[in-house]
């Protein structure tokens, strides 16, 4: 196979950096690869990516000391708007990227920058809009696009420019199951069918690896092995098997064939035969948006103390309105919601929200400190905590999430990943009852996301009470006790997690699908 | 005819006109005839005002500054009330009224000019008058990203409520500037980063044209409304300086 890019990279450091963000980096692309690039946070993924796109040194300033050469041509010596002849770049959230009001004007950006005539464009645009799946889209405003709709209209928009290499930034990190299988089905047919050269950074990449030919395992910036997917699944079969060797309570679950875990929070709602405390109860809660949208309809939910409910469904189905509803960030249209058996109202919200803890599924949404322990002290200032609690307790938080050694840092020097365990770090700082988690463990890698999950699920096995708004189907059955599935904006269903396999058919139905995922039971009892 | 056919030239020679009688005009009944027509324009091209719901407030709220820093500062006219310190002037009244008036005008004007022409209609506008391409654009991308960022700030404020952070009040308000605004900052910071690179990558300014799906043509009624407003500036205008020579 032709050699399209070779990359070289001894050493890439940024200013004023005490570590290079990438070294001793060699290999070959060849036409036709694709390859999955993951590692650990701030492993350096994304760098990598800058570096091959052109973006580093051109865009972010870094000594980069080697080459990285793409057809024959020094990227360091190209400029960055030239590249649009070598790759086509995709990041992770798509309305960052889509600059025109309508599909048409977007697919059709860098076609008139390139001085493509307009029939041509008209041409182009139409074929590659059929073949994202979204034919008849050209007049539709890219802000009433969903997820799905919108990543898949930048792919359009990259794929229009004919360019032979394809670079994407955890593309489907925002994306629900339906719409990360779409696109990987999509890149894989590009890939056979087109011969176009793919490389992609992913965090969770079971998905992708069906389609992929290579996989970097990146660590501190060095590419530390290099596998086929075969060799990939087997080497996180045998990771996950001493995980669960020196992990007790994963023990109890691969032991008990995952019920033991399972049971014994449903064990914790039961109380000297008495039926536990409800934490929270919405009564055929209804909610429209101002735009006449529906968020969510004739929601009858009442959670336990000590659930573990992992709320799952498509984008759109309603998962967040859901839980912006139980903060009181949203006011019901209809129903009644009631949290520690308090109706939400104007006066009381404050004291209920002292004992409820919120993350946010961006969070860039909360960071605003100059150090990270500031940011984790923020709410216990606001509730006047004396400053020796404070800082014991700031420690605690920040050694839970793995970041005590960063506690000095701007948090705007974090990587994603890390962002967002920081922002679980202020939220379990306030020690609240209950937790509503909005997808905390997007933006992170396998390891970093089941850590968080484990704790999360300690937390419930100590009489906290979870609910989890996942993507992540594995996630949800492996941890929950209790999965709500959302569908047109209504519970769709309210099951034991236990009792999933008999409703996988249903399930599908919607758009989730259970049954192909992998777990850790499959795992240990080797049948992944 | 539809606003929407008329050249932004046009649009943009009409709110220069507005703009000139809100400056040029001194008396209530002059202002409100102004506006009057310029309302009207409105109606008559697109049938509607709802676009203007969110002005009406603003006015309103602009209104009531005006009106009261009239009847405390203006010192013209006769005294005809006192208590204490604050002093009433027969002229406040007046003075509050054409001032208000002229702040609509001005207001009307930007809103009719700013929410009739498309983005990429500005583009080609600002193209016409030599400005290159790689700037012009970026009038439509203030378009696009603006409903983008204001969604998002209303998330952030959101967190940091949950985070127990109050904004019953204006003082919570002014307090809770820097745990709202800065996470804004950083996010627009980097949201401006990723859609400049993504642009770039996509020849952003690799040549010195590029290829619209529309092109301006100004048409022959264009050129007579633009002619007919440009007259009747010069008319007004030789009406005020005449004289003075």
């Amino acid at each position: 196979m032709e050699t399209i890019a070779k990359i070289q990279i001894q050493k890439l450091v940024f200013p004023n950096a005490e570590k290079p963000a990438l070294k001793n980096i060699d290999f070959e692309i060849k036409r036709g690869d694709f390859i999955v690039i993951t590692g650990g946070v701030a492993s350096g993924k994304s760098i990598l990516l800058h570096s091959i796109t052109g973006a580093i040194p051109h865009y972010h300033k870094a000594e980069l000391i080697g080459n990285v050469i793409i057809l024959g041509q020094d990227v360091k010596n190209m400029t960055l708007n030239k590249m649009s002849d070598y790759v086509g770049y995709m990041m992770q959230e798509p309305q960052n990227q889509i600059i025109s009001l309508d599909v048409y004007e977007e697919v059709a950006f860098g076609l008139g920058n390139l001085e493509i005539p307009l029939q041509q464009i008209d041409q182009t645009v139409k074929n590659t809009l059929e073949f994202v799946g979204l034919a008849g889209y050209q007049n539709r405003q890219t802000a009433s696009l969903s997820g799905g709709e919108a990543q898949r209209v930048v792919l359009a928009s990259v794929l229009a420019l004919n360019a032979p290499m394809l670079i994407l930034d955890q593309p489907t990190a925002e994306l629900d199951p339906q719409g990360r299988d779409e696109l990987y089905k999509r890149l894989g047919l590009l890939n056979k069918t087109q011969n176009l050269t793919i490389v992609l950074v992913m965090d969770r990449i079971e998905e992708v690896l069906n389609y992929a030919n290579r996989v970097f395992f990146l660590q501190d910036g060095e590419i530390v092995k290099e596998h086929s997917p075969e060799e990939y699944y087997q080497d996180q079969i045998e990771q996950r098997r001493e995980r669960i060797k020196n992990d007790s309570l994963l023990q109890m679950d691969t032991l008990h064939n995952g019920k033991i875990e399972v049971e014994k929070i449903e064990d914790n709602r039961i109380q000297d035969g008495q039926i536990r405390e409800v934490i929270a109860e919405m009564t055929h809660v209804t909610y429209q948006y101002k735009n006449n949208l529906m968020g969510c309809e004739d929601l009858h939910l009442k959670i336990q103390k000590g659930d573990f409910l992992a709320v799952v469904g498509l984008n759109g189905s309603g998962k967040s309105t859901l839980a912006k509803l139980l903060i009181g960030l949203l006011k019901p249209s209809k129903g009644e919601i009631k949290v520690f058996n308090q109706a939400l109202t104007k006066d009381n919200l404050t004291k209920i929200r002292a004992h409820v803890g919120f993350l946010f599924q961006n969070p860039d949404y909360q960071i605003f400190a100059s150090t990270l322990e500031e940011e984790v002290g923020f709410s216990l200032k606001l509730r006047g905590e004396q400053d020796e609690v404070i800082d014991q307790k700031i420690y605690d938080c920040l050694r839970f999430v793995g970041l005590l050694e960063y506690k000095k840092m701007h948090p705007q020097r974090l990587s994603r990943g890390q962002r967002q365990l920081l922002a679980l770090a202020s939220i379990l700082v306030n020690d609240p009852e209950f937790i509503i988690a909005d997808e905390p463990t997007s933006g992170l890698d396998e390891n970093q996301g089941y850590m968080i999950m484990d704790k999360l699920f300690n937390l419930a096995k100590n009489g906290k009470t979870i609910l989890v708004i996942t993507h992540d189907l594995t996630m949800a059955k492996n941890y929950s006790n209790r999965l709500i599935a959302l569908h047109n904006h209504r519970i769709h269903l309210d099951i034991l997690t236990r009792e999933l396999n008999k409703h996988h058919a249903e399930l599908k139905a919607i758009g989730l699908d259970f049954q192909n995922i992998i777990n850790f039971r499959e795992v240990a009892n080797g049948t992944f | 005819m539809g606003l929407s056919k008329l050249d932004p030239r046009t649009k943009l020679v009409w709110y220069a006109l507005m703009i000139y009688f809100s400056l040029s005009c001194q008396t209530a009944v002059q202002l409100g005839l102004v506006l009057l027509v310029c309302i009207m324009a409105s109606l008559l091209l697109t049938r509607s005002l709802k676009q203007y719901k969110v002005m009406i407030m603003i006015l309103v709220l602009l209104g009531l500054q005006i009106f009261i820093v009239q009847l405390i500062f203006c010192r013209e006219g006769v005294l005809v009330y006192q208590w204490g310190f604050l002093k009433i002037y027969s002229q406040a009244i007046p003075l509050a009224i054409t001032g208000i008036l002229k702040a609509s005008l001005i207001f009307f004007a930007s809103m009719q000019f700013f929410t009739s022409a498309s983005p990429q209609e500005f583009t080609l506008m600002l193209m016409k008058f030599k400005i290159p391409y790689r700037y012009a654009m970026l009038a439509g991308l203030s378009v696009r990203f603006f409903p983008i960022m204001k969604a998002e700030y209303i998330s952030i404020m959101d967190s940091q409520r949950t985070r127990g952070l109050k904004m019953d009040s204006v003082w919570d308000n002014l307090k809770s500037i820097i745990p709202t605004f800065l996470p804004f900052l950083y996010r627009a910071v980097r949201r401006s980063t990723e859609t400049a690179l993504a642009m770039e990558l996509r020849g952003y300014g690799r040549s010195k044209t590029r290829t619209f799906s529309t092109a301006l043509a100004i048409k022959q009624y264009d050129i007579a409304l633009i002619t007919a407003m440009l007259l009747v500036i010069i008319v007004n205008l030789a009406g005020k300086v005449l004289p003075l020579i």
